[in-house]
């Protein structure tokens, strides 16, 4: 181990020294060097409380500087806490509304009103024609559908099936007939016939029943079987 | 966040010359201790600012005790920092004038056990230091205290033309010299 040559190497010695900064090793040598040499000894000695000094404030300001940057962190973390708890605050109120939608919401098939329009046009058509055993079927329709509108899913779907086994009925109008009867075997706790019904009527739209109507009574369908 | 270190070891730490240990117990003690002061401070009319900037003080106040061999570890290092936040906040308040009813947020069973001196403001040995350092002259301080601030030697010298960044070092340590001399 070789002593620093050169003032400005010594007084950098000497700072690693006061600064903790020489091996242990290397600090016996130094140690060392001081004791054989008076005037190095001195220079050590003198160059103490300033180093000492600088180094306090260096350390402080690192310490400052840490601290700074830990709350900084810390509050972005709070911040992302709190984003994803309003997140999970909105996810849980979709899904909560979504639940409602799908379990308490009454399923609405598609309007009376243009059932009606169908039945009373073809109605007076088959009347003119008075040939028709469909016109049974449509009064029939309209006296389940009337059940049905007053919660009795019992006899509505009895009604409902009578329609169905009439032939030759429009594609229309069968479709409404079974999304009914799906509906009233539900409400009958008849979950399986309203699952093979169901299951016909995948694929089909000429009796337009919206999606999530659709989903609701699958879930339902689902839930019960 | 789970205390990995024990009080002796953080304080062994505090007392290290090694930034990376210091940084070790700092960042513990941050996670430990930070939320207990800033509830100290926004349970008596401060902000979320006001407490953080009351931890970095009390944190610092229990660095300077450590370095300067005040620290006497007869109570918890938590105690230690709540008293000396506790302490530095009355200030504060008084010297603010606000008249605010002071309600302490923790209960601690060994606060008898510790003997606190009257918090400081700022380290008085570094304000000590700098005063030394502006008695010696105006090169000095100016060229000491850009090195503090984190300025390297060739800065330095451009910024106070001393010619080359040797000058500065020889500067630098020929001020520190005169310093640490006794003041005539």
């Amino acid at each position: 181990m070789e002593r620093p040559t050169g003032q400005e190497n010594e007084w950098e010695w000497i700072e690693r020294y006061w600064t903790g900064q020489l091996p242990a090793a290397e600090k016996v040598f130094f140690e060392q060097v001081m004791n054989e040499d008076p005037r190095f000894a001195q220079e050590v000695a003198s160059l103490q409380y300033g180093l000492k000094a600088m180094e306090t404030i260096h350390m402080e300001q690192h310490i400052r500087q840490t601290l700074q940057q830990l709350h900084t962190s810390g509050r972005q973390q709070q911040l992302t806490r709190t984003r994803w708890i309003s997140w999970g605050g909105g996810l849980a109120a979709a899904c909560l509304a979504a639940l409602l939608i799908l379990f308490v919401k009454p399923v609405r098939l598609p309007g009376y009103e243009n059932d009606w329009e169908v039945i009373r046009d073809l109605n007076s058509q088959y009347q003119a024609d008075s040939t028709d055993q469909r016109k049974q079927a449509f009064d029939l329709f309209f006296e389940a559908q009337a059940l049905y509108s007053e919660g009795q899913s019992g006899p509505a779907a009895h009604r409902f099936e009578q329609v169905l086994n009439f032939t030759r009925l429009r594609p229309y109008f069968r479709e409404a007939v079974q999304w009914h009867l799906v509906v009233c075997y539900l409400n009958t706790g008849q979950p399986e016939k309203a699952k093979d019904i169901y299951n016909q009527l995948k694929g089909k739209d000429a009796y337009d029943v919206g999606l999530v109507d659709r989903w609701q009574i699958g879930w339902r369908i689902w839930l019960a079987t | 966040m789970r205390n990995r270190y024990s009080d002796e070891q953080l304080i062994l730490q505090l007392a290290s010359s090694d930034t990376r240990e210091v940084d070790k117990a700092v960042k513990q003690l941050h996670g430990q201790y930070k939320d207990m002061i800033v509830r100290l401070v926004h349970q008596n009319s401060g902000t979320l600012q006001d407490g953080e900037e009351l931890f970095d003080d009390a944190l610092l106040g229990l660095w300077q005790a450590v370095q300067a061999g005040r620290y006497q570890p007869t109570a918890r290092i938590k105690t230690y920092l709540y008293q000396i936040a506790r302490n530095l906040w009355l200030n504060r308040i008084r010297a603010a004038s606000r008249a605010v009813r002071f309600t302490d947020t923790e209960s601690l069973d060994d606060y008898h056990l510790m003997s606190l001196d009257e918090p400081l403001e700022h380290n008085e040995a570094v304000d000590a230091f700098w005063e030394k350092v502006r008695a010696v002259g105006e090169t000095c301080y100016n060229v000491l205290r850009a090195y503090a601030d984190g300025y390297s030697m060739q800065e330095i010298a451009v910024r106070f033309e001393l010619g080359t960044a040797n000058n500065a070092k020889t500067i630098k340590y020929n001020c520190l010299k005169k310093v640490g001399k006794p003041l005539s």
